[in-house]
């Protein structure tokens, strides 16, 4: 009998000290050996969380955000890899993240369709986008300045399927379908314009079989194994010129302007915070943002690591 | 909930349940599944379990082995095999398998080797050769042991064959996945229903065989205590990104 | 445990090689999450089982509901944890209760099982002897149905150990994020490293508890006898 209640005993000390220890919650408090060295920044007082979707590029802006901010004096915690957007658009909806990396495009679809499932954005070009998100997006979220950076959708195909078939656009694809096995993010069976659905929409596409995997190296894996045709990428992703695969021209033009900017929670988008990111947007374009992407897939190097020292080389960081 | 009454909805959309992507369809996929990495894990454990029972050798080894293969992730090994073959589902089977093999082989084993020396004896007297002492007398009595290691392997399997999803592949888990990845909870709970209904479907089917195993001899008393059946645990359920 | 306090050390480069105070971290974090998993699902499992021992009518309903919820797949049951009743989906909540409540089937059943083992001549000693019904059961009974026990929750500890991982998929998980990240980061070497940790953590973690239950019923031979 003393040895069960020493057991149990053991068992609750174990329980406590383990939940006393260590956070409940993944965003754990950035510690501040970075921000409390430099001079107390503009931003001291302030506390950002910051998130991002489950892709490399994601993180790597989303740390960019965090140590430029950092650098100011500000507090971060980063919960990266949250998922697709319908999960982590909740997070920042109810205040559990307040700044995210987005995308101008991708989010003002998805803003509109919460309303209305079938709405697609009528803007065309950035102004038109971020004016259109400002108004559509709940009160208490809002967008910055957009960045030149941008980083759309592609199909690409691998070089099996391009010599079998000569296309080199959506066009072309489209009328291929019937013998194409597509694979893309589970998403992408039902979204539009960039979708299943979308592509049979406005280009007549009938895929032979539709595949889902996540974007990344599980479809460069599949391309590379044939295992499918062609599939979805990011147009910045380093793997598409590494593995010769090629990516398909919109010739329809349904795929448009996707530049960065960030969603922030608008209590949270003071003057100070404002001016940081706005300068983080100006200094991040296309060409930059791929080499970044490179060197996190590539090299497999930390998105914490990449975003460190471009901070440094571009004069955010000491 | 409305999340509920939109569950429902879901189950009960006729549309929902034909076609290359239905719910038939995905509990055919699923089955598959199931059954090709219960029958490989059956063709691996049955004889493996019956040596070691029979002889009483090699069994710290094997038990131990196999309790170490039960610590494996299921969901990472099959990570690990979909980076080298990617949609296939080869890497699914083995992994499912991998999952199936210790209760079978423990079971098996166990009920091998807790054959009443008593009996052994009295078969032997009877003038049995070895053989057939292993064939018409131990294995008999196994059965039920044995049988109940299978039907703990094929419940872990059914819900875990969930994961295949996560390759690419179908079964069940699509609904998961893909419910999950657009946030259509109904079409998420909806897929969990089925494998859970399916799963408990597998174990009712399972508990009649077993009673039909049992040599007509023992029926009459109790079923003996499966105190090696261990429910093992699923490692992963229905996976998504 | 400061271990936890600090930010989640980033995986670099494609080998293991500088990375291993990574996987210790998550290593950490892993025990940490089975350890309350294993702990909130004992507790629910204690008074289950006592009742199901005590009351025989219910032990079949309890032992039926606890098989149910177990076959429910973990990422529904995460996801209906996180948003269904909102323990929200970015933290270890949903994850360390799903997990109590798969280890509940296993628990249970060890726990009745076990006491129902003690044989009725021992109980009846005990009742000869002067032990109430309550003190029997902690003096006599449940220090004999230790080995029950132990050999339930030695099997509860491994599959939890093994189930923390589907929590990589919504980006937490333990070990898990291991096997997740080096899938989307194209790092083999990391999924590796997240399986060893874990199949070498549940190792540790058996071995430990059968020298717990050595400890603690010092009267069972270490080996059992050959029948």
């Amino acid at each position: 009998m003393k040895r069960i209640r020493l057991l149990a005993a053991v068992v609750a000390v174990l329980a406590l000290v383990a939940g006393a220890c260590g956070d409940d919650d993944d965003s754990t408090t950035g510690d501040d050996a970075a921000g409390g060295d430099s001079a107390a920044g503009d931003l001291a007082g302030q506390s950002l969380n910051i998130g991002s979707a489950n892709f490399p590029e994601s993180v790597l802006l989303a740390e960019i955000y965090a140590g430029a901010l950092e650098a100011q004096g500000a507090e971060v915690n980063v919960t990266p890899n949250i998922g697709s957007r319908e999960v982590y658009f909740a997070a920042i909806e109810n205040g559990e993240i307040d700044l995210l990396p987005e995308y101008t495009n991708s989010l003002l679809s998805f803003v509109l369709r919460q309303d209305d499932p079938n709405a697609t954005p009528d803007a065309t070009n950035v102004d038109e986008q971020v004016a259109a998100l400002k108004d559509a997006l709940p009160d208490n979220l809002t967008v910055l300045t957009p960045s030149s950076a941008e980083d759309k959708d592609v199909i690409v195909c691998n070089q099996d399927t391009i010599d079998q078939f000569g296309f080199s656009d959506l066009s072309g694809l489209a009328e291929a379908s019937g013998d194409i096995t597509l694979g893309g993010p589970p998403e992408f069976a039902e979204r539009s314009p960039f979708g299943i659905p979308g592509l049979q929409q406005f280009y007549g596409a009938e895929f032979a079989e539709f595949v889902p995997l996540e974007i990344g190296p599980p479809i460069v894996d599949a391309l590379n194994a044939n295992a499918i045709n062609c599939g979805n990428l990011f147009s910045t992703d380093a793997a598409i010129s590494e593995n010769d695969f090629t990516a398909l021209e919109d010739d329809k033009n349904i795929v448009p302007a996707e530049a960065v900017l960030p969603l922030i929670n608008a209590d949270k988008a003071t003057p100070e915070v404002t001016a940081v990111l706005d300068d983080v947007s100006a200094a991040l374009d296309t060409e930059g943002l791929t080499a970044l992407n490179a060197q996190v897939q590539a090299q497999g190097l930390a998105e914490s690591e990449v975003a460190a020292q471009w901070l440094s080389d571009n004069g955010f960081t000491d | 909930m409305s999340t509920f009454g939109d569950t429902i909805g879901w189950l009960t959309t006729a549309e929902n349940w034909w076609g290359p992507t239905g719910i038939l369809q995905r509990i055919e996929e699923h089955l598959q599944y199931s059954l090709l990495a219960v029958g490989l894990a059956a063709i691996i454990a049955l004889p493996v379990g019956l040596v070691i029972g029979h002889t009483g050798r090699f069994e710290h080894g094997a038990l131990g082995l196999s309790g170490a293969a039960r610590a494996i992730p299921t969901l990472g090994l099959l990570v690990l095999l979909g980076r080298w073959y990617p949609v296939q589902v080869g890497p699914v089977i083995i992994v499912l398998a991998v999952l199936a093999i210790p209760p079978i082989l423990a079971n098996t084993a166990a009920g091998i080797s807790g054959v009443d020396p008593a009996v052994r004896d009295a078969a032997q007297g009877m003038g049995m050769t070895p053989t057939q002492v292993l064939t018409r007398v131990e294995v008999p009595l196994a059965a039920p042991l044995t049988l109940a290691g299978i039907r703990s392997a094929l419940l872990q399997v059914i819900a875990t064959a969930t994961i295949a999803a996560f390759a690419g592949l179908g079964g069940l888990g699509r609904f998961i996945i893909d419910g999950f990845a657009v946030r259509d909870e109904a079409r998420v709970y909806g897929g969990s229903i089925v494998v859970a209904v399916l799963a408990l479907v597998g174990e009712g089917l399972f508990v009649l065989a077993q009673r039909s195993a049992r040599p007509a001899g023992l029926r009459r008393r109790r079923a003996p205590s499966p105190a090696v059946t261990v429910p093992i645990p699923h490692t992963a359920g229905g996976v998504s990104t | 445990m400061h271990v936890l306090a600090a930010r989640p050390p980033s995986w670099s480069g494609f080998g293991i090689h500088g990375n291993w105070d990574v996987v210790w971290y998550y290593t950490v974090v892993h025990l940490r999450i089975t350890a309350l998993a294993l702990a909130l699902g004992a507790a629910v499992a204690f008074p289950l089982g006592l009742a199901g021992y005590r009351w025989r009518r219910t032990y079949p309903g309890i032992l039926g509901v606890t098989n149910v919820l177990y076959t429910i797949p973990s990422l529904s049951l995460l996801v209906l944890l996180g948003l269904g009743f909102g323990l929200g989906l970015l933290n270890d909540r949903p994850l360390i209760v799903a997990l109590a409540i798969y280890t509940l089937a296993i628990l249970v059943r060890n726990l009745v099982e076990g006491l129902r083992g003690v044989p009725d001549s021992v109980k009846d000693a005990a009742a000869g002897v002067g032990y109430t019904p309550r003190r029997s059961l902690l003096a006599i009974e449940l220090p004999l149905a230790v080995p029950a026990i132990m050999a339930g929750f030695r099997v509860a500890a491994v599959s939890t150990i093994s189930l923390v991982s589907v929590g990589g998929v919504l980006g937490r998980g333990g070990l898990g994020f291991l096997f997740f990240e080096g899938f989307r980061r194209n790092r083999t070497s990391e999924i590796i490293a997240g399986i060893v940790a874990s199949v070498l953590l549940a190792v540790v973690v058996d071995i430990a508890l059968v020298l717990t239950r050595r400890v603690l019923t010092p009267w069972t031979p270490a080996r059992a006898a050959r029948r």
